[in-house]
C-alpha cells in the first residue's frame, strides 16, 4: 500500500513536470487564438528556437544555464515580436486555411534550418551541477531539475493569471479578446497589444523549450512532434481559456504520465481516445463560453 | 392555433439576466414590431426563437409544433425564416446561387447527388420569381460581395423569402443602409405575402408604426407593454423611456 | 459550362497522353496518379467543405493495409481489393466523423492528428498483421480483371491506375456539381446561414467525410497494389501535410487542383529531393509560404487568371 501510494505519489510528480512544460508551450497559443483568432501551428518553432539558442550558448560559449535562458527568451521574444510586425499580422482576418498553411511553411523551413545547423540528433542539454541532484520536498526526494521546472511553472501560472485579471495590460487584453472594435473605441491600442501579447507567447513558448530541454528534446522535427500535445492543451482548455491551460496542461501531463506508465503498449491511443471523448462530450473545451 | 406562441421565455448568461419571462403569440398575418433600447436583448429574443441560442427557461411554439429544444433545421421545417442585423450570405456566391441554395433546402432537393433536369427547373423557375419580386434581376449572377449594401440587404431577405417561411423574423432589415435605399427594402416588406406573420426588430419609430398593427416594448429583457400603436404612442413610461430620446435610431 | 467540359476532357486526354510522351517514366506517372486521386479526396473536404484536416492519411493508409493484407491473406484480385480499400476507410470515416465533426477550427485539427496518430500506432503495434516499421511486403496481386497481369515495366499499372483515377474524377465531379455538392459549398462559404436556412449541417459534412475517406481509401489500396508495399509514412502526419501541400499547390476547392499539385509536387520531389534531400523541407516551406502570400489560390487560379486576363473573361471567383 505504502508503495503504491509512493509509486502514485511520483508518477503525479513526473506528470506535474511534463505538464509544467507543455503549459509553457501552450498559453502563448492559448493567447494569439484567444486574441488575434490565429491559429499558429507553427508555435512550437519558437519552443525549439529557444532551446537549441540555450544549447548553444552553454555549449560553444560556455554560458551559464540560466543566463542562457533568459538570453535565449529574450532573443526569441524579440523574434518573435518581430515576425508578428512582419508576417503574422498580415493572417489575423484570412481564411483558417491560410492560417494552417503559413504555419506548416514555417514548421518546415525551420525543420530544415534546424538540420542544416545541427544536424538530425537531438542536442543534450548539460544541467548545471544544482539542477543535477536530487532533493527533498517534503512529500519525497525528486530530480532537483523537476522541481525547479515546477516552481518555476507554478510562479509563471501565478503571474501570468494575474497579469491577465488584475493589471491594466490584461484589462485591455481581455478588452481585445471580448470586442476588439469596442476596445479600440475606448483608446486601446490593439496593435500593440496584439504584438506585446505574441511576443509573450513565444518567450514563454522558448522558456519552455529550453528549460525544458532535458525533458523535451531538443531536435529538428520538435516543432512537429509536439504539435499535437500543446494543441490537445488549447483545445481542451478551450479558446482563450488561459487560466484553464494550466489546469488541462497538468491534468494531461499527470493522466498520460500514468497511462504511459501502466500500459505503455497502448498509452498513447488511449491518451487521444480520451481526449477525444472529452471533446465529443464538450466540444468548446472547458473555457466559460462567451456570447456576443 | 398561432403561428409563433412563446411563453415564459428566459435566457441567462451565467448570472446575467438577457431575456426575462417572456410571453406573446403572433397570429397567421400579424405584423408585429419589437422595439426597445439598445441592450434590451432584442436580438437575443431572435435568436431564442430561430434556434441560434437555447433558452434557460420557457417554451417555444411554431405553428402548433414544440421547438424549443429543436435545432435550427427543425424550425425552418415547421415554417420559420429569419434575416440577420448584420448581412450574412453566401458572399462569394453569385445572388442566383445565394436564392437557389434556399429554394433546394426548401424544396427537400439540396441533398441530391443526381438531381434531375425537372427538379433542377423547379429551383430556376422559385429564384426567377424572388428575383423578379425583389427586382433583383440584373445583379442575378453578380457575386454578392461585390454588391452595393442596399442590394445585398435584399438578397438577405430574398434569401429568407425562398423558405416561404409562416413567420418572418426581420432583424433591423434596414441598418447600415443608406437613407435614400431604406424606402426599396420598406417597399419589399410591406408586399410580403398578406398571411405571413411577421416579427420586425427596428428602431425607426416612423417605419415601425407604420408597419406593425402590434408593438411590443422590450426593456432590459422582459416585456414592458404590448399593444397597438396608438396604445403604446399613449403610453406614459415608453414615451419617457424610450420615444423620446431614440428618433435617430 | 462548356468550358468545364473542355477542361475535364483535358484532365482524360493528359492521362492517355502521358504514357506516349514519356514512356520511360510510367512508374512516376503512376504515382503522380495516386496523389492526384488522394489530393481529389482530400479537396471534397478542404476545397468544397472548408474543413482544414492534417489527418487525411489516415484514410489513405487504412485503405492500403485493408488492400494489401486482403491480397496476402485471402484474395490478390485488384478490384476486389480495391473495393476493400474504400469500405475499410469509408468505416474509419464514419467513425471518424461522427467524433470529429462537432469541433471545428484548432480543435478539428488538433483531433485530425490525433485520428492519424492513432491509426499509426495501431499499425505500428500490430506488426504480426502489417508488418509494423518494416512495412507489410509480400503483396503479389492478380491480373486486372483476370486478363492484364501487372508487368515489370508497370504498363499495366499505369493503365489501371489511369483508369481509377478517370473513374474517381467522374464520381468527385459528379458530387461537386450536385446539389449535394453545392450544398456543401455553401457550408463552406456560411455554415451559420446555412443551418438557419434549414440545412442540416451536420448530416451532410458527415456524408462528405465519409465520401472523402472512401476516395483516400482507394487511393491508398491504389499505391498498395501498384507499389505491392505498404510502409507506416501511409499513416503519417507528415504524409498527410504533403498531401495538403501537392492539393493548394494546385489549388482547393477549384475543381483541378488536385491534378495540377500532385503531379507537380511529385515531379520537384523526384527531382529536388534527390539532387538536395536535406534542404526539400526548406524549398517545399518556402514554396508554401510564396504561395500563401502571393499566389492564394494556387496555380489553378493563377492560370485562370491569366487566360481570363487574355480572354477579357471575368476572372473565377477566387476562394483565397
Amino acid at each position: 500500500m505504502r508503495e503504491l501510494l509512493d509509486l502514485l505519489v511520483s508518477l503525479a510528480f513526473y506528470g506535474t513536470a511534463y505538464g509544467t512544460v507543455l503549459y509553457f508551450l501552450a498559453v502563448g497559443l492559448s493567447v494569439t487564438l484567444g486574441l488575434m483568432r490565429f491559429i499558429n501551428l507553427a508555435h512550437g518553432v519558437f519552443a525549439m528556437a529557444g532551446g537549441y539558442l540555450t544549447v548553444t550558448l552553454m555549449s560553444r560559449a560556455e554560458v551559464p544555464f540560466l543566463p542562457s535562458v533568459a538570453v535565449a527568451v529574450v532573443a526569441v521574444t524579440a523574434f518573435g515580436m518581430l515576425l508578428e510586425r512582419t508576417l503574422c499580422r498580415r493572417f489575423y482576418s484570412a481564411p483558417i486555411l491560410d492560417q494552417v498553411l503559413f504555419s506548416i511553411a514555417l514548421i518546415f523551413m525551420s525543420i530544415a534550418i534546424a538540420r542544416y545547423i545541427y544536424g538530425p540528433l537531438a542536442q543534450p542539454i548539460e544541467l548545471p551541477a544544482w539542477l543535477s541532484g536530487r532533493i527533498s520536498i517534503g512529500i519525497g526526494v525528486f530530480p532537483a531539475y523537476r522541481v525547479f521546472l515546477i516552481a518555476i511553472g507554478l510562479l509563471l501560472a501565478v503571474a501570468i493569471w494575474f497579469g491577465i485579471e488584475r493589471s491594466r495590460f490584461g484589462a485591455s487584453v481581455r478588452a481585445a479578446v471580448d470586442n476588439r472594435q469596442m476596445a479600440e473605441s475606448v483608446g486601446i491600442n490593439v496593435n500593440r497589444v496584439f504584438t506585446i501579447c505574441f511576443g509573450l507567447g513565444t518567450g514563454l513558448a522558448a522558456l519552455g523549450g529550453s528549460l525544458g530541454a532535458d525533458l523535451l528534446p531538443i531536435h529538428p522535427a520538435y516543432p512537429n512532434d509536439f504539435l499535437v500535445y500543446f494543441l490537445i492543451v488549447v483545445a481542451v482548455a478551450g479558446m482563450g481559456n488561459i487560466g484553464g491551460a494550466f489546469a488541462v496542461a497538468l491534468g494531461f501531463g499527470i493522466v498520460d504520465t500514468i497511462v504511459r506508465y501502466y500500459l505503455p503498449d497502448l498509452g498513447r491511443i488511449l491518451m487521444f481516445l480520451l481526449v477525444m471523448a472529452v471533446l465529443f462530450r464538450k466540444p468548446h473545451g472547458f473555457a466559460p463560453r462567451v456570447h456576443a | 392555433m398561432s403561428v409563433l406562441d412563446v411563453r415564459g421565455l428566459s435566457k441567462n448568461f451565467g448570472s446575467l439576466e438577457v431575456t426575462r419571462n417572456v410571453s406573446f403569440a403572433l397570429e397567421e398575418g400579424a405584423r408585429c414590431a419589437l422595439i426597445g433600447p439598445n441592450g434590451a436583448g432584442k436580438t437575443t429574443l431572435l435568436n431564442l426563437i430561430s434556434g441560434r441560442l437555447q433558452p434557460t427557461a420557457g417554451t417555444i411554439r411554431v405553428a402548433g409544433r414544440d421547438v424549443t429544444r429543436a435545432p435550427e433545421a427543425a424550425r425552418v421545417q415547421a415554417g420559420l425564416g429569419r434575416t440577420f442585423q448584420i448581412t450574412s450570405l453566401f458572399r462569394r456566391l453569385t445572388v442566383h446561387e445565394n436564392l437557389a441554395l434556399a429554394v433546394r433546402e426548401h424544396q427537400g432537393v439540396a441533398r441530391l447527388l443526381w438531381p434531375s433536369r425537372r427538379v433542377r427547373a423547379r429551383v430556376d423557375a422559385r429564384v426567377a420569381g424572388i428575383l423578379t419580386t425583389l427586382r433583383l434581376e440584373a445583379d442575378a449572377q453578380t457575386p454578392v460581395e461585390i454588391l452595393p449594401y442596399g442590394v445585398q440587404r435584399m438578397v438577405e431577405l430574398g434569401v429568407a423569402l425562398a423558405l416561404e417561411p409562416k413567420l418572418l423574423l426581420l432583424d433591423e432589415p434596414a441598418a447600415g443602409v443608406p437613407r435614400d435605399d431604406v424606402g426599396i427594402i420598406f417597399d419589399a416588406i410591406a408586399q410580403l405575402p398578406p398571411s405571413m406573420a411577421v416579427l420586425l426588430i427596428e428602431h425607426d419609430i416612423d417605419v415601425v408604426f407604420r408597419f406593425a398593427s402590434r408593438i411590443a416594448v422590450l426593456v432590459a429583457g422582459a416585456i414592458l407593454v404590448e399593444g397597438t400603436p396608438a396604445e403604446i404612442s399613449q403610453h406614459a413610461e415608453v414615451r419617457a423611456l424610450y420615444l423620446g430620446e431614440s428618433r435617430h435610431g | 459550362m462548356t468550358k468545364t467540359r473542355v477542361l475535364d476532357a483535358a484532365v482524360v486526354v493528359a492521362l492517355v497522353l502521358y504514357p506516349l510522351l514519356l514512356p520511360g517514366y510510367l512508374d512516376l506517372g503512376t504515382r503522380m496518379i495516386v496523389m492526384a486521386l488522394f489530393a481529389m479526396s482530400l479537396d471534397l473536404l478542404v476545397g468544397y467543405c472548408g474543413l482544414v484536416t492534417l489527418g487525411h492519411a489516415a484514410f489513405f493508409g487504412v485503405g492500403a493495409y485493408s488492400a494489401g493484407i486482403l491480397a496476402i491473406r485471402a484474395s490478390a484480385d485488384p478490384l476486389t481489393g480495391l473495393l476493400a480499400g474504400g469500405v475499410a476507410a469509408a468505416i474509419l470515416g464514419l467513425l471518424a466523423g461522427t467524433v470529429l465533426l462537432r469541433s471545428r477550427r484548432l480543435t478539428l485539427i488538433m483531433l485530425t492528428l490525433a485520428t492519424v496518430l492513432i491509426v499509426q500506432e495501431t499499425a505500428n503495434r500490430m506488426n504480426w498483421l502489417t508488418g509494423g516499421a518494416d512495412g507489410l511486403q509480400g503483396i503479389d496481386m492478380d491480373p486486372v480483371l483476370g486478363r492484364f497481369a501487372f508487368d515489370l515495366f508497370g504498363r499495366v499499372g499505369y493503365v489501371y491506375a489511369a483508369a481509377v483515377l478517370a473513374l474517381g474524377f467522374l464520381v468527385f465531379r459528379a458530387v461537386v456539381d450536385s446539389n449535394f455538392g453545392k450544398s456543401l459549398v455553401g457550408i463552406r462559404e456560411n455554415e451559420p446561414r446555412m443551418r438557419a436556412i434549414g440545412a442540416p449541417v451536420d448530416t451532410r459534412l458527415r456524408i462528405a467525410f465519409v465520401m472523402s475517406a472512401a476516395l483516400a481509401g482507394i487511393a491508398g489500396a491504389l499505391q498498395a497494389q501498384v507499389t505491392e508495399f505498404v510502409s507506416l509514412n501511409a499513416v503519417s502526419v507528415e504524409f498527410s501535410g504533403e498531401i495538403l501541400i501537392m492539393l493548394i499547390l494546385g489549388g482547393a476547392g477549384r475543381r483541378y487542383g488536385a491534378f495540377l499539385g500532385a503531379p507537380l509536387y511529385v515531379f520537384m520531389q523526384d527531382y529536388l529531393a534527390k539532387e538536395d534531400p536535406a534542404n526539400w523541407y526548406l524549398w517545399i516551406g518556402a514554396m508554401l509560404m510564396a504561395i500563401v502570400l502571393f499566389a492564394p489560390g494556387g496555380l489553378t487560379k493563377w492560370i485562370g487568371a491569366l487566360v481570363g486576363r487574355a480572354t477579357h473573361a471575368s476572372p473565377l471567383p477566387g476562394r483565397s
